[in-house]
């Protein structure tokens, strides 16, 4: 049995009256009959099933109101997953996801279950997407319809009693036509996300194309286009020739410092003491600073070099525990395989991996262990012994800082003392290059500004060039993509015509237009379907097509694996308005004819007061026979006197 | 950051050394679910992460051990404790799955979702090292055994919730 994606399935359906089960029914691949006289509560049933899945229904019998909870057990791509309603009148009931079969649920902590509402938020997922999500199916937004839930999907595949016969979707009051013409798309497999994600970042890039330009334009405003102040280049020539010009007239100011401090009058001292004065402050300084950073570097490795020696004593004590228990216990176990959960044989040979069988050749885990264990113990050992030697390397240098301090103290006392007033000239002289100095500072400072605005430029202009290549490249990817939609929606209705015709033509000879019939007309949008051209049929004969419709689509889809419908349908309709039994009889031999030759995994569920009796067979049926005195559900119903 | 030496929190013996220590704990209430367990190591493991947890007014007490566990920050970069926990999850398996199948944690029990201990004997020294572990750190072990006792795991306010560790808005309450 193949599967396509996505394959939905129920497995078994779990009514609840608060803790009694009133039904319990299991369901398999294929077809999955539930028989019983009129009014016994078959419907009832499939209607359950369609809310369970997520579907919103707002006509709920008596009967099934006394109900609590609905719980469906169903297969999603072939994973398991238990969904969980609360059964109540009110619109927009959340649901509970549990992964994993109605058993297993049933023993799990509460928190091994999780909720869904059953709209989303800005932070929270729908539940409807969490199914779309284990199913496969891409997220579905469209400004017209917002997005698409999994009820919109079931209106689909539901072909329930009390829906105009002649209309495709299941009813609904507030039913826009792009809303079904975009659920009829998608399940043909003829939507693409893509387009509708690139439409949405398209968007966003023109604005930002369109800020852009409007940024470049107001900054071009500023600076003047015509001159060339803006290039970075220009900027950065200017910038070298003032540094340039900078240096120089610090360098006069260096110059005429020193003049100070030799220019003297002193007689008792020469020009060379205070020379010689000055230089040693001068040496003093730089020695002091190159061993501060000398001492300050060493104090920022001890200090790291404690963390990580504090961190391998840690690591070393875990590793002694973790021996321990390796010792002590012997090698990790799996009861379960961790890749596909199913029960791993016990015992093995010794050193060896009880998982994957290899040879352990290193010994059991404990020597693994071990040998990590000494490893992290010389490191330690190492790293202790550097520590030590970076203490003692620290003494040394904050001797030596000191001992130059107190040097420079002293050289500096002398050096004032050498020091007499300078002379008012040289004063003058440093007074005006320190304004110079100033000046050319400023003019850097403008610079730096303009490199600023030509920078910003340069990256708007970048980012620009690339917004206008993106939205060229969406744009014609958009363009590729809607082609592909077109044509592969044109070839799924030319597949669906061909199964509905197909059905239609081993339709009892009740309706001359079936018979004859060539070509099937549908339109998700207007929620119509016609007979070459023709629309007007007998009550019973239009119960017949749409019946036709429904299962030629679920056909169409085991076919090609291209449909993204969920290969699954449930049909209330199978003898409405009137059918006569032979007619019905028939029509039931034909699906299950098709669906025993159906090599693709797929599910019909449908309800029948007049089962075909060779049908009547466990194969096929899911439950007991229902009557009005053993409905469906086990609840007396409440007395009328 | 990917650690290349050795790290405790992904080591699946070390791990079922630390639930070994929780056993006891646990053993007080009975059984805990899974990701109440993981939650609880995940402290246990990192316990300088603790100022990351939002406790209940009423055990204003312990505040003071996020302080005191501080200087245990790890000397290497760590990634983020959201994608910590995810990463340790595997390793947690792994160790847990050891201990139903040595006897120590009921099987079924466990892959219905829920960790419960059995009495069974182990041999003296590592009874001996798990009491000591648990003595010397005797302040975290009675926080975790208040957050076994007294914190529902999901939901509002839960321990998913405070610990900022696991989802929590898709509880089933």
């Amino acid at each position: 049995m193949m599967q396509y994606n996505p394959t939905l399935k129920i497995k078994r359906l779990v009514v609840m009256r608060n803790d009694i089960t009133v039904y319990d029914g299991r369901f398999h691949s294929g077809v999955n009959i539930l028989r019983g006289d009129n009014s016994s509560g078959k419907s009832t049933i499939l209607n359950m099933l369609f809310y369970g899945l997520g579907g919103e229904l707002t006509d709920w019998s008596d009967i099934a109101l006394l109900c609590t909870h609905v719980l469906v057990e169903a297969t999603f791509n072939g994973m398991v997953a238990t969904l969980r309603r609360e059964i109540s009148e009110s619109a927009g009931r959340p649901m509970e996801i549990y992964s994993g079969d109605y058993a297993q649920s049933l023993r799990a902590p509460i928190t091994d279950w999780s909720r869904y509402s059953y709209r989303r938020s800005e932070t929270m997922e729908s539940f409807s997407e969490a199914l779309f999500r284990l199913l496969d199916i891409p997220e579905v937004t469209s400004d017209q319809t917002g997005n698409l839930t999994i009820h919109q999907i079931l209106r689909l595949l539901y072909a329930d009693q009390l829906s105009p016969v002649e209309q495709l979707f299941k009813f609904e009051p507030f039913d826009p036509p792009t809303l079904r013409d975009t659920v009829g798309r998608l399940l043909c497999g003829a939507y693409n996300s893509e387009v509708y994600n690139n439409d949405v970042r398209l968007k966003t890039l023109v604005r930002n194309f369109d800020q852009t330009s409007a940024q470049l334009k107001s900054l071009f405003a500023v600076l003047g286009r015509t001159d060339q102040a803006h290039t970075l280049d220009w900027i950065q020539a200017e910038k070298t020739v003032l540094k340039q010009k900078l240096e120089s007239v610090q360098g006069q100011i260096e110059d005429a410092e020193r003049q100070l401090y030799q220019s003297t009058a002193q007689d008792e001292l020469t020009l060379t003491a205070q020379q010689q004065a000055y230089d040693t402050v001068q040496r003093l300084q730089q020695q002091i600073a190159a061993a501060r950073e000398t001492r300050d570097a060493t104090s920022f490795s001890i200090a790291d070099s404690d963390l990580f020696i504090s961190s391998l004593q840690r690591k070393l004590d875990a590793l002694s525990d973790s021996e321990t228990v390796a010792k002590s216990l012997g090698d990790i176990q799996f009861r379960t395989c961790p890749s596909c959960y199913s029960a791993v044989e016990a015992a093995g040979e010794p050193n060896h991996c009880h998982l994957c069988k290899a040879d352990l050749n290193e010994g059991p885990a404990h020597t693994r262990i071990v040998a990590l264990l000494n490893e992290t113990g010389r490191q330690l050992k190492q790293s202790q012994l550097l520590q030590q030697r970076r203490i003692s390397e620290l003494e040394k240098q904050t001797a030596q800082l000191n001992a130059l301090e107190a040097e420079w103290l002293h050289a500096s006392r002398r050096l004032s003392e050498l020091q007499r007033l300078p002379s008012t000239a040289l004063r003058g002289v440093l007074r005006q290059l320190g304004r110079d100095a100033g000046y050319v500072e400023r003019q850097l400072e403008d610079l730096d500004h303009k490199l600023a605005i030509a920078t910003e430029i340069q990256q708007l202009t970048d980012a620009k060039e690339k917004l206008n290549t993106e939205i060229t490249r969406l744009r014609n990817r958009n363009d590729l993509l809607r082609a592909g939609q077109s044509k592969r929606l044109q070839k799924a209705y030319a597949a669906i015509d061909q199964e509905v015709v197909r059905l239609l033509h081993r339709d009892l000879p009740r309706q001359d237009a079936f018979i004859s019939a060539k070509h099937v007309e549908f339109d998700f949008g207007a929620n119509s379907i016609t007979v070459d051209g023709q629309g007007y049929f007998s009550a019973s004969s239009r119960v017949v097509l749409k019946t036709a419709f429904f299962v030629g689509f679920l056909w169409a889809a085991t076919k090609d694996k291209e449909f993204r419908h969920p290969r699954f349908c449930i049909l209330d309709t199978i003898e409405d308005k009137g059918m006569e039994q032979i007619r019905s009889h028939n029509f039931q031999r034909i699906i299950v004819e098709d669906s025993d030759g159906c090599n693709v995994d797929h599910q019909i569920i449908f309800a029948t007061a007049m089962i075909a009796p060779e049908l009547d067979d466990p194969k096929y049926t899911v439950g007991d026979y229902s009557t009005l005195s053993e409905a469906t559900l086990a609840i007396r119903k409440p007395s009328l006197g | 950051m990917v650690q290349l030496s050795f790290e405790p929190a992904l080591d699946p013996y070390h791990t079922m050394f630390r639930a070994l220590r929780l056993m006891p704990i646990i053993e007080t209430v009975g059984r805990l679910e899974r990701d109440h367990v993981r939650i609880l190591d995940f402290f246990l493991v990192f316990p300088f992460k603790l100022p990351d947890l939002r406790l209940k007014p009423e055990h204003r007490r312990f505040r003071a051990l996020g302080k005191r566990y501080a200087a245990q920050k790890p000397y290497a970069e760590q990634p983020e404790s959201g994608q910590l926990i995810k990463r340790m999850a595997p390793i947690s398996d792994a160790a847990y799955q050891s201990l139903a199948a040595k006897g120590f944690i009921d099987g079924s029990e466990y892959d219905a979702g829920w960790v419960k201990p059995t009495e069974r004997w182990m041999p003296d020294i590592l009874a001996e090292k798990i009491v000591a572990a648990n003595t010397i750190q005797q302040d975290l072990m009675d926080l975790l055994a208040t957050l076994a006792r007294e914190y529902d795991l999901g939901g509002e306010n839960g321990l998913k919730h405070r610990s900022g560790l696991m989802e929590h808005r898709y509880d089933a309450v």
